[in-house]
């Protein structure tokens, strides 16, 4: 994508090249974002350009006439008080068509940590907006985003780059839905609190549950998580009338012993009828029998399941990368050298157009 | 009309062969593309069914009524009714891989009525005698094992994806299957329309019936009515929570299984009674 005077290039520091640490030290606040358009955009060498910036990377894609990254460099380290030498260590600078194949992946989540994940291309859109209503936007950067957003939406409804969960949160509801199909109906017993079983409440209200009901040995403690979440409180003790009415039981106790034993279960499972149970134990130790997965319409699954799953879905998100990279060559090299490669054209270098 | 005895059989065939193309191409998408192809199966089913209301339609005007007078004609009656529901009920309920398996039933049913060829045996043209309510009784009937067809695939799908939360299978078929919730809704809805219709077409048989009592064949009395009570046994176990999950979905596999296999044997019963004297003989094959 090099018109002959202008060339795309991106210049970027990503979990790739930085620890999480210095990805903190670089993050650049509302202030230093804006000073980082105004005084890039400043720059003879600089003529078009968009500031990406998440927790995983910051990125700075542009129309140039220098393929140097120095002065670029240099112009940062001041903007956000770090050490020139460091950031030149840590950051690099990709030219044309290895740019364009960089933005292009980026923005489908193929260079994310979670392979394959949405967010990205929402903080791609808005990195892009960003930098079209600070007039830093033109025709070579409008081009390149746009085919990039093209590209993500083909990846996303032809691979399988995106598909099955692959943190054990959001596996552990991939579960239940797969039990109950929707969670708006259906009732969550919430027993214990932790991270991980946080993070599950969440996933679960934010695919459709409504009616959570929290237990814990320290009543307060429940009280506390029912006001988060707009669920119940329920004492310990009165566990065994609503283990009858859920649905789905999440177990994430410091128990050392089983909190859900066959016994316990036998008795209220022959009052339940037809409604199946998904039993979701995130504790370790475990806080549910596993015998009691023998019992008809009970699904049962703990902690190394759900991982076990999770680590599949990596996989096989993995095994679509080079589909998907094919696929992205083949957009550039049409976009590189196809009869479009016209239109990106820049008839007046130097202007910057309006999108 | 004059017609090729053979043209009838051979639209039919061509309707059964696309249900088999939607059902090898699904299996395609499925394993090697990881997609399910649902509106494409959806079109070639649809193409199949467009297909096959041909020649049943042909094979109608061959027998002077409702193709219904050997088993070949009641099996593929069977797969047009199977077929028919899942076009009018899949968009409604979206169930995954309900055309898939609902091809792959027609499929199974279709070369076990070609496999057989003392299935398609000639009988008296116009067998139930111009009596239209004993024609309606006996489509109804047939229309019935129709949606005990789909009965059949919604429990599959139960069992499926039962097996694969119990045994944690994830890949290839079992990532599309449907919600265990969702199976079992579908299941009750089959289940209840099933015996509806069969009820409403024993009502209107058992207007002939009284009146002819002579004339009705008993084994085929019997079967369709131990069909109707089996039918109606299963229902009222499941509204009363004595029959559900795992145990109900096996229940409406087999006794569909059952139903259509006693066909063969209650038709054979009825052509063997048949009066020597009965009008021109046809049959396709002729």
């Amino acid at each position: 994508m090099i018109d002959g005077k202008r060339t795309f290039i991106c210049w970027g520091v990503s979990h790739h090249t930085a620890s999480i640490e210095y990805r903190e030290k670089i993050s650049p606040n509302p202030d230093q974002l804006d000073q980082i358009y105004q005084k890039l955009n400043d720059q003879d060498w600089m003529n078009e350009m968009t500031v990406l910036s998440t927790c995983n990377r910051l990125e700075i894609y542009g129309a140039t006439y220098e393929t140097d990254s120095h002065k670029l460099t240099t112009a940062l380290s001041k903007i956000l008080n770090v050490d020139k030498d460091v950031l030149i260590e840590k950051s690099n600078l990709l030219v044309g068509e290895k740019a364009l194949q960089h933005l292009f992946a980026v923005t489908a989540g193929l260079d994310s940590q979670i392979i394959g994940e949405v967010e990205i291309t929402g903080q791609v859109k808005q990195a892009f907006l960003h930098a079209a209503k600070k007039r830093t936007v033109g025709r070579m950067l409008n081009k390149a985003f746009q085919k990039s957003f093209q590209t993500t939406k083909w990846i996303r409804s032809n691979t399988n780059i995106g598909k099955g969960q692959i943190n054990v949160a959001t596996v552990a509801v991939d579960l239940a839905l797969k039990v109950f199909g929707n969670l708006r109906n259906s009732t969550t017993l919430v027993i214990g609190a932790g991270d991980i079983a946080e993070k599950t409440i969440s996933a679960l209200r934010s695919r459709g549950a409504r009616n959570l009901i929290h237990s814990n040995r320290t009543f307060e403690k429940a009280q506390e998580l029912a006001l988060t979440t707009g669920g119940k409180a329920i004492p310990i003790e009165s566990l065994d009338s609503f283990l009858n009415k859920a649905d789905v039981v999440l177990c994430s106790t410091a128990s050392p012993d089983f909190i859900l034993t066959e016994p316990r279960m036998n008795t209220f499972l022959k009052k339940r009828a037809v409604r199946p149970l998904c039993l979701l134990d995130l504790a370790l130790p475990r806080d549910i029998d596993p015998a009691i997965d023998k019992f008809p319409n009970v699904f049962l699954y703990n902690l190394d399941d759900l991982a076990e799953i999770a680590d599949a879905n990596l996989k096989a998100r993995k095994e679509e990368l080079g589909k998907c990279r094919e696929h992205i060559e083949k957009k550039i090299h049409h976009l590189m050298h196809g009869h479009t490669q016209k239109s990106m054209q820049d008839p007046e270098p130097g202007g910057i157009q309006q999108t | 009309m004059e017609l090729n005895p053979n043209v009838d059989v051979l639209w039919i065939g061509i309707g059964n062969l696309l249900y088999t193309l939607g059902f090898i191409t699904a299996i395609f998408y499925l394993l090697r593309a990881r997609h399910h192809p649902r509106w494409l199966l959806y079109m070639l089913i649809a193409g199949g069914y467009a297909i096959q209301t041909y020649g049943l339609y042909l094979r109608g005007m061959e027998v002077q009524g409702c193709p219904t007078g050997n088993t070949f004609e009641i099996v593929q009656f069977v797969i047009w009714s199977l077929t028919f529901c899942f076009l009018v009920l899949g968009p409604a309920f979206r169930l995954s891989l309900f055309g898939f398996f609902t091809a792959g039933l027609a499929v199974m049913l279709s070369i076990l009525s070609y496999a057989i060829p003392a299935w398609d045996t000639p009988y008296p043209i116009n067998a139930s005698g111009a009596n239209p309510s004993v024609e309606f009784h006996a489509s109804l009937a047939v229309f019935s094992y129709g949606i005990f067809g789909l009965l059949a695939v919604s429990s599959i799908l139960y069992l499926l994806q039962n097996y694969s939360l119990k045994h944690h299978r994830w890949k290839g078929v079992f990532a599309f299957l449907p919600s265990l919730v969702e199976s079992e809704t579908m299941t009750l809805r089959m289940l209840a329309a099933g015996s509806g219709v069969l009820t409403v077409s024993l009502l209107v048989g058992s207007v002939y019936w009284i009146q002819n009592s002579a004339e009705v064949d008993s084994a085929k009395l019997v079967a369709t009515v131990a069909v109707w009570l089996a039918y109606l046994v299963v229902l009222g176990l499941r509204l009363i929570n004595r029959l559900y999950a795992k145990r109900l979905a096996v229940t409406c596999i087999v006794l569909f299984f059952v139903a259509i296999l006693s066909i063969w044997p209650i038709d054979a019963s009825r052509h063997s009674k048949a009066p020597s004297n009965a009008a021109t003989q046809l049959s396709p094959s002729e």
